[in-house]
């Protein structure tokens, strides 16, 4: 019923009124058309071009018939290859619906038409082109309204007709296909106006008619190829190639030469074959009839394009031989005034000759500037085995997007007759040098949306330790020993701080080195808060006596200083500033951390229950001349083997025990809620907390108490290779500012804020939540339940069993020491808050800050200071 | 002494097996890669995953010609693809590529592989009731051994933990990999120690006696129980 309803097709398109018709017909048919699937479009494509083929010989009469232009025998040519070409070289392209599926990133691709398509179509090329167009827009889906050239409309018309009842007897819809019968400018810019794209080849006028209609528009600009040819050029098949491409179609390919610029070695050899293959050389006189005939008023006299040369010299006011096949003027001035200089769409070329091939590029180069075709195409003959410094450099000079070598440049141009990866096309995009949206052959990508699901997908996550992990009181000599009998090492170099060094604690290393008989030297100059310039001192003594393993023995400073000493000792020319600069995802940094352990193997021991740097890739370290601090973080920097011998820790005295002992449960803490963490970081911190819950008070309370500081030193191991994958959070960024501000020690800072940091991340309604592919929604709250609830915590609510944990957590603070606000560590509230502002922005920046889970406001870093700072009571 | 011994690297998540393998290229310059793989068809598909990113990357490659001179080692497939390409790789790279986690141990791959990548893509999908028995068999036997510790036993506990509680496959493919990385580390007799039992301390750990956790684990291992 509806078929009664729709309109009459309209029969002649020669008004607006008319076209708008046309267009409600052809978006009518395309509407249909866009629900066909690839095979039936498929079949169509294959009908369409295969008809397209059939008809290319009356095709090639009509066009020269119609427009005086150009050689039917060449036009047979374009047609099958607009036909022939285009089919081969897009049949198995997929161009509907799903075209890409990558199931492993999760992405998919779906191609879509665009809708109507206005395709403006040349004097030059009026069938080709038309069969060029309607099978693209066939084989996308798409509905296309021609708009033929006043002097080529009956053919133009008659290549579109046939490519379309072919498509519709192969099942498109009838009227996908539209063409305006009696063209006029008003209708031409119509059509481009009401399309959904346009695609224009055409003069330099339309293109820019096409580009200024509102509707997006891949158009093409004017050509003006130089052929270059080197004095290393094969000269026979530089000049023969090029009287092929000039006279084919007698030059009204666009991509065609249209002036050579001959190096002046083979200048006079390249005259001779040009001569003897049928090209006539003007003389002064001649020369200045054809510059007259062929410019008028600066533009390009329409009577001669597509000529014989025998016409345009009668044009012209002279007479030539009758099989003259390129007539050609020397030329000096590359200047937009020479007529030589120009495009000429016809059997005319400009000569001329150059000193240098470094001449000859720049004269080529002015002639896209003065005279047009910039964006086109260019091309150079050349031994391009034995001159590809030359050819590089062509290429680089050229601002053409198309530069052709060793090839006749109007067939080499259009791609896959004399290059088989070039598209096929006869729209040769000419990028932004030619005003263009595009800068390669135009074909069926450039007619289609492409739609790219991206699906959720996490990031990948890791799990790194060192690959040597010993322990047990008293292993340290056993795990040395491998130095020995497995590695083979000679020499070590032993890092500690002076402290451990005169009290004797490297002595059960050295002992060991000595029974294996490695050579070693110790330096003992490390302070707290290392310098760059110890690091510095260090890394010089360890070139001097060039080791092959290193043994960082102390607290976090040493083993911090240890692994720098080891970057610059590896890398001494490692840029600090560039390798602590900030990130965001530590596997996309921009900068590369240097390869680590290609001179030395480090080993880390650790002498307090805390840092965990023993398995971590971070270090700090201060530049002693700004106070600035760089930390490090890169798995570069994760030791080779860690051991950990509670020996070394039984005489740590309380202050230490308790700081290094709270800041392992911050590591674990923070760990645990972290956007990164993962089910192997989780297992490690909840070990670690349930084990410093219950052995940090008798270890603080008995420092002789074996058992409690052999599970405190596997408590901060563990809390430590949680972070070292899980990373820390905002309690870290603030504890790092509050010591470097106010010099609390760093376990004791952290121990300050840990518990208003859990509070503050615990919130249902976070003000930002951390930006991670994994972390889907804010759940810290629930994750310090799991906490709680695996350190023995029980309650009715998940509120409940969130504050018995913090009271918990405040319990285990007051057991071991640690007093309640900032300001009871004697920080002086006047300059607390004097520096508020500035520490609250430095913490905001920290490099601990992304992975928590909650991203925090600098404001809101603030408040959490003060509440720390002054207690719940303030 | 005690040690506690992985990997240096493990990869994991849903698509990475393709990220892991750009390290080929951007940190280790290889230039060849051997595979050593099961033989068959069945793993054709997601071996494609391989050979197409080692083609992006220009990595050259041979699958199981163990003459091909190479940087590095890819063990694709079953535990005795990934043994086999452990016992070829010498000095070389070594990758490991589980497609049977939660099925079967695979020893040689947490024991020798420079690199582990898990990927639920490449994985097998195992039955559900399968995989818990594998998990609770898994994680019980590396509770005893020569050489647990809490380092192996929170490996074994959050194993157990994700077993015990509600779970997805993916989340069970990590329950498996953790008992059998912790398996692995507390079977290493490299200082073999009087043999150890942490079946209490991990009862404890997961709040319940072990009396308790025992029923648990035979209720996983045999549900019919």
């Amino acid at each position: 019923m509806s078929k009664a309803k729709k309109a009459a097709p309209v029969e002649i398109v020669d008004s607006v009124e008319t076209l708008m018709a046309k267009f409600d017909e052809v978006r009518a048919a395309q509407e249909i058309y866009s629900t066909y699937t690839q095979e039936q479009v498929d079949a169509i494509f294959k009908a369409a071009a295969l008809a397209a083929n059939h008809a290319r010989i009356p095709l090639a009469k009509m066009a020269v018939a119609e427009t005086g232009m150009g050689i039917v025998e060449d036009k047979v040519i374009k047609n099958n290859y607009a036909a022939e070409h285009i089919y081969n070289h897009y049949k198995n392209v997929k161009t509907c619906g799903v075209i890409e599926e990558d199931k492993e990133f999760g992405i998919t691709r779906i191609a879509e038409p665009i809708g109507v398509i206005a395709a403006v179509i040349p004097t030059t090329n009026p069938t080709s082109t038309a069969i060029f167009k309607c099978l693209l827009a066939l084989k996308t889906r798409n509905g296309l309204i021609i708009s033929p050239h006043p002097r080529a409309k009956e053919s133009t018309i008659a290549a579109a007709k046939i490519v379309l009842e072919a498509a519709v007897k192969a099942g498109a819809p009838a009227g996908l296909i539209g063409w305006i019968d009696v063209p006029s400018l008003e209708l031409t810019n119509t059509v481009m106006k009401e399309s959904d794209i346009i695609l224009a080849t055409g003069g330099p006028g339309m293109v820019k008619a096409a580009y200024s209609s509102g509707t997006p528009a891949l158009g093409v600009g004017a050509g003006n190829a130089s052929a270059v040819i080197d004095s290393s050029a094969d000269i026979i098949n530089a000049v023969n190639s090029i009287i092929h491409s000039k006279t084919f179609d007698n030059g009204m390919i666009c991509a065609t030469e249209q002036t050579i610029i001959a190096h002046k070695d083979v200048y006079d050899a390249v005259k001779d074959e040009l001569i003897r293959r049928g090209c006539y050389f003007l003389n002064d006189e001649e020369a200045d009839k054809i510059r007259k005939t062929m410019l008028i008023n600066g533009a390009l006299n329409a009577k001669i394009v597509g000529q014989r040369p025998v016409t345009i010299a009668k044009l012209a006011g002279f007479e030539i031989p009758e099989d003259v096949k390129v007539i050609i003027g020397e030329a000096t001035s590359t200047g937009v005034e020479e007529a030589f200089a120009h495009e000429k769409l016809t059997t005319i070329l400009g000569m001329y000759k150059a000193d240098s091939f470094e001449q000859a590029v720049d004269m080529a180069e002015e002639l896209l500037q003065n005279a047009g075709g910039l964006g086109h195409t260019a091309s150079l003959w050349i031994d391009n085995t034995k001159e590809r410094e030359k050819l590089m450099m062509f290429a680089e000079r050229m601002k053409t997007c198309r530069i052709l070598v060793n090839t006749p440049s109007s067939l080499g141009g259009i791609g896959d007759l004399y290059n088989f990866k070039f598209a096929p096309s006869l729209t040769l995009g000419c990028g932004s040098w030619g005003g263009n949206s595009v800068s390669e052959n135009v074909g069926v990508k450039h007619l289609l949306n492409i739609k790219t699901v991206a699906e959720r997908r996490e990031n990948m996550l890791w799990f790194r330790t060192p690959e040597k992990v010993y322990f047990k009181k008293g292993c340290l000599p056993v795990a040395l020993d491998e130095l020995k009998t497995v590695m083979g090492k000679k020499r070590a170099f032993l890092v500690t701080d002076e402290f451990l060094y005169k009290n004797g604690f490297t002595k059960v290393i050295t002992d060991k080195l000595n029974e294996m008989g490695i050579a070693y030297t110790v330096f003992a100059d490390v302070q707290p808060d290392p310098t760059l310039r110890s690091a510095q001192l260090g890394a010089e003594a360890m070139r001097k006596f060039e080791p092959d393993c290193i043994i960082a023995l102390g607290g976090g400073s040493a083993m911090d200083a240890g692994k720098i000493m080891w970057v610059l000792y590896e890398h001494p020319d490692a840029d600090f500033m560039d390798m602590a600069m900030r990130f965001i995802d530590i596997r996309k940094r921009v900068y590369t951390f240097p390869h680590m352990g290609d001179k030395a193997y480090f080993i880390a021991i650790p002498t307090s229950s805390g840092t965990g740097s023993e398995v971590t890739p971070f270090a700090v370290i201060t530049d002693q001349e700004t106070g600035a601090k760089y930390p490090l973080a890169d798995y570069e920097l994760l030791p080779d083997m860690a051991i950990i011998d509670t020996d070394l820790m039984m005489s740590a005295p309380k202050g230490l025990t308790s700081a290094s002992g709270i800041d392992a449960m911050t590591h674990a803490l923070e760990a645990y809620a972290s956007v990164m963490a993962t089910d192997y970081t989780d297992g490690l911190a909840i070990r670690a907390m349930q084990l410093i819950f219950k052995y940090l008070p008798t270890a603080y309370a008995d420092g002789t108490n074996i058992e409690a500081r052999e599970k405190m030193a596997t408590a901060s191991t563990m809390a430590g290779m949680a972070f070292a994958n899980a990373f820390l959070g905002v309690c870290h960024s603030m504890a790092h500012k509050l010591g470097a501000y106010h010099h609390l020690p760093h376990g004791v800072a952290n121990a300050l804020l840990i518990t208003d940091v859990m509070r503050y991340n615990a919130a249902e309604k976070p003000r930002k939540m951390g930006t991670f592919s994994q972390y889907q929604y804010p759940h810290a709250l629930d994750r310090y339940v799991e906490c709680a609830e695996a350190c023995g915590v029980t309650g009715d609510t998940k509120e409940e069993i969130f504050e018995k944990f913090i009271a918990k957590l405040e319990a285990l603070k007051e057991t071991i020491g640690i007093k309640k606000t900032i300001r009871d560590y004697g920080v002086d509230e006047k300059d607390f808050l004097g520096r508020l502002d500035q520490m609250s922005e430095d913490a905001f920046d920290d490099q601990c800050t992304g992975a928590n889970p909650r991203y925090p406001l600098i404001s809101e870093i603030k408040e959490m200071y003060l509440k720390a700072y002054y207690g719940e009571q303030q | 002494m005690q040690s506690f011994l992985t990997p240096d690297k493990l990869y994991f998540k849903k698509g990475c097996l393709p990220v892991a393998l750009r390290e080929l290229r951007d940190e280790l310059h290889a230039g060849r890669v051997l595979i050593v793989t099961d033989e068959g068809k069945q793993l054709e598909p997601a071996l494609a995953l391989v050979t197409n990113i080692l083609n992006e990357l220009g990595i050259g490659y041979a699958v199981n010609r163990e003459s091909f001179e190479s940087d590095a080692v890819i063990g694709f497939g079953y535990a005795r693809a990934l043994e086999r390409a452990a016992a070829l790789a010498g000095e070389r790279y070594c990758i490991a590529v589980p497609v049977s986690a939660g099925w079967e141990l695979s020893v040689p791959a947490w024991r020798q592989a420079d690199m582990v990548i898990l990927d639920e893509d490449v994985c097998e999908p195992v039955p559900e009731k399968r995989m818990c028995m594998h998990i609770a068999q898994t994680a019980r036997a590396s509770l005893v051994g020569a050489n647990p510790s809490d380092y192996t036993l929170s490996l074994s506990v959050q194993a157990l933990r994700i077993l015990f509680g509600s779970h997805t496959a993916a989340s069970l493919l990590h329950a498996a990999a953790m008992a059998e990385m912790a398996y692995t580390a507390a079977h290493s007799d490299e200082y073999p120690a009087d043999a150890l039992n942490l079946f209490p301390d991990a009862a404890e750990a997961l709040g319940m006696t072990a009396e308790e956790l025992e029923t648990k684990i035979n209720c996983a291992v045999d549900p019919a129980q």
